[in-house]
């Protein structure tokens, strides 16, 4: 993998241009939601692999990288939209520079064109997953099993693996379906051979007994087994004209049509009844299931609704509801994953049963349709080929579901019909052949013995066809499910090896964030075909699916920890490289700071790009020290992106705009950058601003009761040296405290609460020369509060961040002021 | 999609289960050594195989002509 060094972007989705510097560090991207954070992350995702997920993912139907990853303005020029990358590669020691444009998103330009960089850049292609967002994260952690696992895998690079399983099941479920025809067809040939000696059960031995009989009638030699090349009718003469058509054998054929014509008189057989009633049953239930439970996601969705209905109003809508007549109603509609197996098993069961009948049944009418051309003149048929096309079609679409098991829809509406008697006409044409056939005359025994013979060969030539392809079928079956067991067992195995140390790795990190509260916490990761169960322990009560009753806090830290681990488990030392946007805004603030080191301590070596549009929660990652880069994002619009900057270059920007003598450009600069740092100070030094219920403070609401905050600490610092007879720091302090009033009364800002009329609201109306002093006294006010260290130069603040303030301090240690005036 | 899959090249993960799979179905007798030739070479392809490909590769030697 790759550590970046700059990325550069040009007309790419909000952003016109932009130049970022990381030098192989982390990066931390701040802003409020609309500024173009996202932006980078795409371009960076883009510029390595060509894609966007946000573009080209789930749920973006219509939306394409061509279309609509460059900026709106420059739709109709892609060649315009294009990002660079120049990055380390460590395992080579080599620099690369990455340029790709999205005229032409899979080409990319790599110099120099190395192969083995060009491997690197290949490998790291493969695994768009560097990038994730807030919304896959929560994906991995309540969806249900069934989908998590195709989640997983997708991000492990591995549904392959799940494409795979379900092309060897349906491959085995066709050679079922096929072995079970089969089955049918060697069953009707047995019936079909039999009937011809008019016995009652099929058996061989019976059947040569039979045929002898008839052969003894035409004087011919006994047959003494039958085997493969058996012939019935060995020694008979047939006259040519005969032998080419096929054999009316009046007796066999009057026996089946009456037989045929009795059943469908009798009325449709309590099996096929039951068994269609049964099928349909259960499709409805089906049907019904489905057209809720796909809709939502299947169960998962209805399970989590479930959970949601604590109250007596809809949490989205508000809208009032009762909530244990809706969790009754939820209830009846989720069928457990065991109760739908044992349904389906019934349902092939009832399935099966009628799809014989229906196999029976075109049987007979192929048959009559034969006996309708043989005889002279032949019985008009029209009507029952047309019957036979709908069974037929009736049995391919059952069959299908079979296979499928998808469209119940179709299914329920073939095992909805009753084909037993068919309609009048076809009806009319059985019983015209049937009486045409009777109408035939009788032959002598000789001629009998003689037909039936012939018949019997015809038959007995079909059922050796049968048995061998029924075999065949069978032993296709049983090698197609051999192949598919082999497999499932094969890659559950690999898949559960992994899981497992994903799930160990998951716990380790989990238990970083949440160390003072769940220390023994425990994740496992559980996977079956098609499934992967992920439950976590609960304060020791128990192994829970996350979303059971773990806060929405807790799920967001178990995802980064769950994607983490896989990651490591993915790109092993490879994992130099991730992008992190808004993963972690519902973590809660005291969770925020382990993140940091869970980040840091376990993934040093990996260059992390963070965005969020929490000022503090970037400041905790400064604090951390997991980043020391940042930029902030402001004031997007649409003519020129977004306004960046990087927290050291705010002045000169200011410089700029007063050069060019445009005081309201410099002073809304001045004010975004004071509302900003205000922000962190304001956490950093624990000021008490009036409360704001909806948690917005501006600049006037934060500043001075900071700067008070500040005064007060460093009179606490004054009076600490004092009490442990510091003196040299005593000077200093005082000196310290002396010159942050001065500075502070320049800016005027502790003016604002008391006096609104100086106040930042009229900056802009300021000359170019007043506007300046303020600058420069807030530049040095700043300034005087942060470490003295320039490769540190980070603000001040106090520590522990709750209880008992102890010391004010920078990031690097150089700066630290006592605040104890107790040991 | 498929032009996609094209220009990826299949995991290791993926690519130790279709080793030890077909490693496996070599240890069975049963399966016949040039079907799982067939297959294995259908397997190491980028795509995933369709059911008639799979199907062919296990039951319908190539005819020679
Ligand atoms: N292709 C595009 N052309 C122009 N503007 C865009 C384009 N794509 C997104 N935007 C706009 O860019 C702004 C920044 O979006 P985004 O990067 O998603 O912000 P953030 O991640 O900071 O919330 C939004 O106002 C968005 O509407």
């Amino acid at each position: 993998m790759i550590r970046i060094k700059t990325v550069h972007i040009e007309e790419f989705r909000g952003i016109r241009k932009l130049n970022i510097t990381l030098d192989s560090e982390n990066l931390g991207i701040c802003g409020p939601n609309g500024t173009g954070k996202s932006g980078v992350v795409d371009a960076v995702e883009f510029c390595i692999t060509g894609d966007v997920t946000r573009l080209s993912g789930m749920g973006t139907t219509g939306l394409s990288v061509k279309s609509h990853a460059p900026h709106v303005d420059e739709r109709d020029h892609p060649e315009n939209a294009n990002v660079t990358i120049t990055a380390d590669i460590p395992s080579l020691g080599k620099s690369v520079k990455i340029f790709r444009s999205v005229k032409f998103p899979r080409e990319v330009k790599i110099t120099p064109d190395d192969t083995d960089i060009k491997l690197v850049i290949d490998e790291l292609q493969t695994h768009p997953e560097f990038a994730l967002s807030r919304r896959q994260i929560v994906k991995y952690i309540i969806t249900p099993p069934g989908q998590r696992s195709e989640d997983v895998q997708t991000l492990l690079r591995l549904e392959h693996l799940e494409n795979l399983r379900k092309s060897f099941t349906t491959f085995s479920n066709k050679r079922k379906a096929e072995a079970k025809e089969a089955e049918r067809g060697l069953s009707r040939a047995e019936n079909e051979l039999k009937n011809v000696f008019k016995i009652d059960n099929f058996d061989l031995a019976h059947i040569l007994k039979e045929a002898n009989k008839n052969r003894h009638l035409l004087g011919l030699k006994d047959l003494t087994e039958l085997i493969k090349d058996t012939s019935f009718k060995d020694g008979i003469s047939i006259p040519e004209a005969a032998e080419k058509k096929p054999t009316l054998h009046k007796s066999t054929v009057l026996k089946k049509l009456t037989t045929f014509i009795s059943e469908i008189k009798k009325g449709e057989p309590s099996l096929l009844s039951e068994g269609r009633q049964s099928a349909k049953t259960i499709l409805e239930k089906l049907n019904d299931d489905d057209k809720t439970l796909i809709l939502a996601q299947r169960h998962g969705f209805i399970k989590r609704g479930l959970e949601l209905v604590i109250e007596d109003a809809c949490p989205l809508c508000d809208k009032e509801w009762n909530a244990a007549i809706l969790r009754e109603y939820l209830n009846s509609k989720i069928l457990s994953a065991e109760k739908i197996k044992n349904l389906l098993d019934q349902l092939e069961e009832g399935i099966n049963s009628i799809v014989q009948s229906l196999s029976d049944r075109i049987e007979t009418i192929e048959q009559t349709l034969i006996y309708c051309n043989l005889l002279t003149p032949p019985i008009e048929k029209s009507e029952l080929s047309e019957y036979l096309t709908y069974l037929k079609n009736s049995k391919q679409v059952l069959t299908d579901f079979l296979i499928e098991q998808s469209e119940p829809e179709a299914a329920l509406k073939i095992v909805s019909e009753s084909w037993w008697f068919p309609n009048t006409k076809p009806l009319d044409q059985i019983n015209e052949c049937h009486a045409a056939v009777n109408a035939l005359p009788d032959k002598s025994t000789e001629d009998e013995a003689r037909d039936c013979l012939i018949v019997a060969q015809e038959r007995y030539e079909k059922y050796r066809a049968s048995v061998s392809e029924e075999e065949k079928l069978k032993t296709h079956e049983s090698l197609a499910k051999k192949v598919l067991d082999l497999y499932n067992k094969i890659s559950t195995g690999i898949l559960e090896d992994i899981y497992d140390k994903v799930a160990a790795d998951f716990t380790i990190y989990y238990r970083i964030i949440n160390h003072e509260d769940e220390d023994e916490f425990l994740g496992k990761l559980i996977s079956a075909p098609a499934k992967l169960n992920f439950d976590v322990d609960f304060y020791g009560r128990g192994l829970f699916p996350p979303g059971a009753y773990h806060s929405e806090g807790h799920q967001d830290g178990m995802g980064i920890c769950l994607y983490l681990a896989l990651m490591k488990h993915t790109l092993g030392d490879n994992f130099t490289f991730a992008l992190l946007d808004d993963v972690l805004m519902s973590v809660d603030t005291g969770h925020r700071r382990e993140v940091c080191r869970l980040l840091k301590s376990k993934f040093p070596d990996t260059q992390f790009i963070l965005t969020t549009h929490d000022k503090v929660w970037l400041q905790y990652m400064k604090t951390e020290g997991l980043i020391t880069r940042s930029l902030s994002f402001a004031n997007w619009t649409i003519d020129a992106g977004p306004r960046v900057w990087d927290h050291h270059d705010i002045w000169s920007e200011i410089q700029d705009a007063l050069d060019q003598e445009n005081v309201s450009t410099a002073a809304s600069l001045l004010r975004n950058y004071l509302e900003y740092t205000a922000t962190l100070l304001a956490d950093n030094l624990r000021a008490r601003p009036r409360f704001s219920g909806d948690g917005r403070y501006d600049l006037g609401d934060l500043m001075p009761p900071t700067l008070k905050e500040w005064k007060k600490n460093l009179e606490k610092a004054e009076k600490s040296a004092a009490h442990w007879k510091r003196e040299s720091e005593k000077v200093l302090l005082i000196a310290k405290r002396a010159k942050a009033k001065e500075l502070i009364a320049r800016t005027n800002a502790e003016e604002w609460s008391i006096n609104p009329s100086v106040h930042f609201n009229d900056w802009a109306n300021l000359q170019g020369s007043e506007f300046k002093e303020v600058v420069v006294a807030f530049k040095e006010l700043l300034e005087h509060m942060r470490c003295e260290n320039v490769n540190c130069k980070s603000y001040l603040y106090i520590q522990p961040r709750k209880g008992l303030a102890q010391e004010m301090r920078c990031n690097c240690g150089a700066t630290i002021i006592n605040l104890r005036t107790k040991a | 999609m498929a032009k996609q899959d094209e220009q990826i090249n299949l995991s290791p993960t993926v690519v130790k289960v279709i080793d030890q799979f077909t490693a496996a179905m070599r240890a069975d007798e049963v399966i016949e050594s040039d079907a799982i030739d067939r297959l294995e070479e259908l397997l190491r392809k980028p795509i995933v195989p369709k059911t008639d490909e799979i199907y062919a590769a296990l039951f319908k030697p190539p005819q020679k002509s």
